[in-house]
């Protein structure tokens, strides 16, 4: 019995799609391929480390995504890469998997992981990855009945797949009226932050005006993956999942004041509307982007609002108005080779921006793509 | 293979064929295999021994045996032998909450 580790390369592509397809039960094409040399070949980086595959016996049985990306320490930009695309084959890959995992966290300066199985995180932390408190999802209902068809979707999809698409929007119209007043309530519907003047307008792409945010959003957050032109392009503009809407803050000189990224996904008949950045050069400009980016998600008429991570400025303002806690918190895991004062730093939750826009965590095709 | 932190050693450094018996009854529980092919086990030969296993191995180790092995070393981890040589070149006591 032989086996073996060593970087992915473009001849593994068939064995992969194999190993996709017996792991998921479903066609690679779509979900997987579609997205491989944009995710893993195009994302700004100052290095790539190439994903890792382990064979047995000549076959491949397990493969580790290795998502470049640049992390933004105080001064410093530092490579970094997110574990992403875990897969093996639990019946043929043995600890080979575990291996490629612990192969990863040491050789990378800088080792990722957003999300992921609840398993994939025991594992991660065992090797010795630290896992943070900073991918809290907050909610905020926006159309009760629309949010109780999406609830039944998801919980029929889990348990009795084949009547997941027999959920229909009228079932909930009802139940969800009577909900409407304690909602409003709940979730703070009328509620505005306070704010000073800005011109909130859609943008068709990233300027070098986002350049200038970024660096003013490091002021804030010394820890996060690079917010710049560059990184926004390729994850919003060049993603295979898009289309997103790009909000801008726009101060009386024309600058950029804070800028946000939105999303709008199908939960089965319901849509739900998701922060994808939230972007910001101070607090004040924070408020009004919060404002604008919930007005957008309103006409869009989403039954719910999303917000995973971000900073913690910006969820305490989605908390005053009406943001609560709910769903799945996800993992988010930082194993470091660096110096002990650019690791404290990593280390301290409240230091980091993250975002749906971070790793693999959120690439589901937003409606419209 | 195996890291010592900290100055702790199990006392006499070798284990016992009490110890053994423990650690065959714990491969044969975590693993499902008989207690008395455990010895000779490890991860390339015994089918259920997968990466989500080698853990629950390694960990129920550790509770047994009251020591931590080493993240960066837990998958050389990979025979019932190198557990075992593990074990008896010492390693860190557990550290007790």
């Amino acid at each position: 019995m032989s086996t073996r580790i060593r970087p992915y390369e473009p001849s593994d592509r068939p064995e992969l799609d194999r190993l996709y397809s017996e792991v998921f039960g479903r066609d690679p094409q779509r979900h997987f391929v579609r997205r491989w040399d944009w995710e893993f070949g195009r994302s700004p980086a100052v290095e790539r480390f190439g994903n890792l595959v382990a064979f047995r016996d000549g076959q491949l049985v397990a493969h580790l995504g290795r998502l470049a990306t640049r992390v933004a320490v105080k001064d410093q930009i530092l490579p970094a890469a997110f574990l992403t695309d875990f897969l093996a084959d639990t019946d043929r890959s043995g600890i080979l998997a575990l291996r490629l995992v612990n192969r990863s966290l040491r050789e990378l300066p800088l080792a990722l992981l957003f999300g992921g199985a609840p398993v994939t995180k025991e594992i991660y932390e065992r090797l010795g990855m630290r896992t943070m408190p900073i991918g809290e999802t907050l909610v905020r209902v926006e159309r009760p009945g629309g949010m109780l068809a999406a609830a039944a979707y998801r919980f029929l999809r889990r348990r009795a797949p084949p009547l997941a698409g027999l959920v229909r929007r009228w079932i909930f119209v009802l139940p969800g009226a009577f909900l409407v007043p304690l909602a409003a309530i709940r979730y703070r519907w009328k509620k505005k932050l306070k704010t000073g003047d800005y011109k909130l307008v859609p943008l068709d792409g990233f300027d070098e005006r986002f350049d200038t945010l970024c660096v003013a959003m490091r002021q804030h957050c010394p820890a996060s993956c690079l917010r710049d032109r560059s990184f926004l392009e390729w994850r919003y503009l060049e993603a295979p999942a898009g289309p997103y809407l790009i909000l801008a803050a726009v101060d009386a000189d024309g600058q950029l004041a804070a800028a946000s990224v939105l999303s709008r996904v199908a939960i089965g008949p319901s849509s739900c509307g998701k922060f994808m950045e939230c972007l910001y050069r101070d607090e004040d400009a924070l408020s009004a982007i919060i404002n604008g980016s919930i007005s957008a998600f309103k006409h869009w008429g989403v039954d719910l609002v999303l917000a995973i991570g971000l900073s913690r400025a910006a969820r305490a303002r989605l908390r005053e108005v009406g943001f609560r806690r709910g769903g799945p918190q996800r993992s988010f895991g930082v194993k470091a080779n660096l110096s002990s004062e650019l690791e404290g730093i990593l280390l301290d939750p409240d230091q980091w921006y993250i975002s749906p826009g971070d790793g693999d965590e959120d690439l589901e095709e937003t409606i419209g793509a | 293979m195996d890291r010592i932190r900290g100055a702790a050693r199990r006392a006499g450094g070798f284990v016992t064929s009490a110890e053994l018996a423990r650690l065959a009854a714990i491969v044969s529980a975590v693993l499902g295999i008989p207690e008395a092919e455990s010895a000779s086990a490890s991860a390339d030969d015994v089918c259920s021994w997968d990466s989500i296993a080698h853990l629950n191995l390694v960990m129920a180790v550790e509770q047994e045996f009251g020591v931590r092995f080493a993240a960066e070393d837990i998958t050389e981890l990979d025979s019932v032998f190198r557990i075992r040589e593990a074990l008896e070149r010492g390693v860190k006591q557990l550290e007790t909450p």
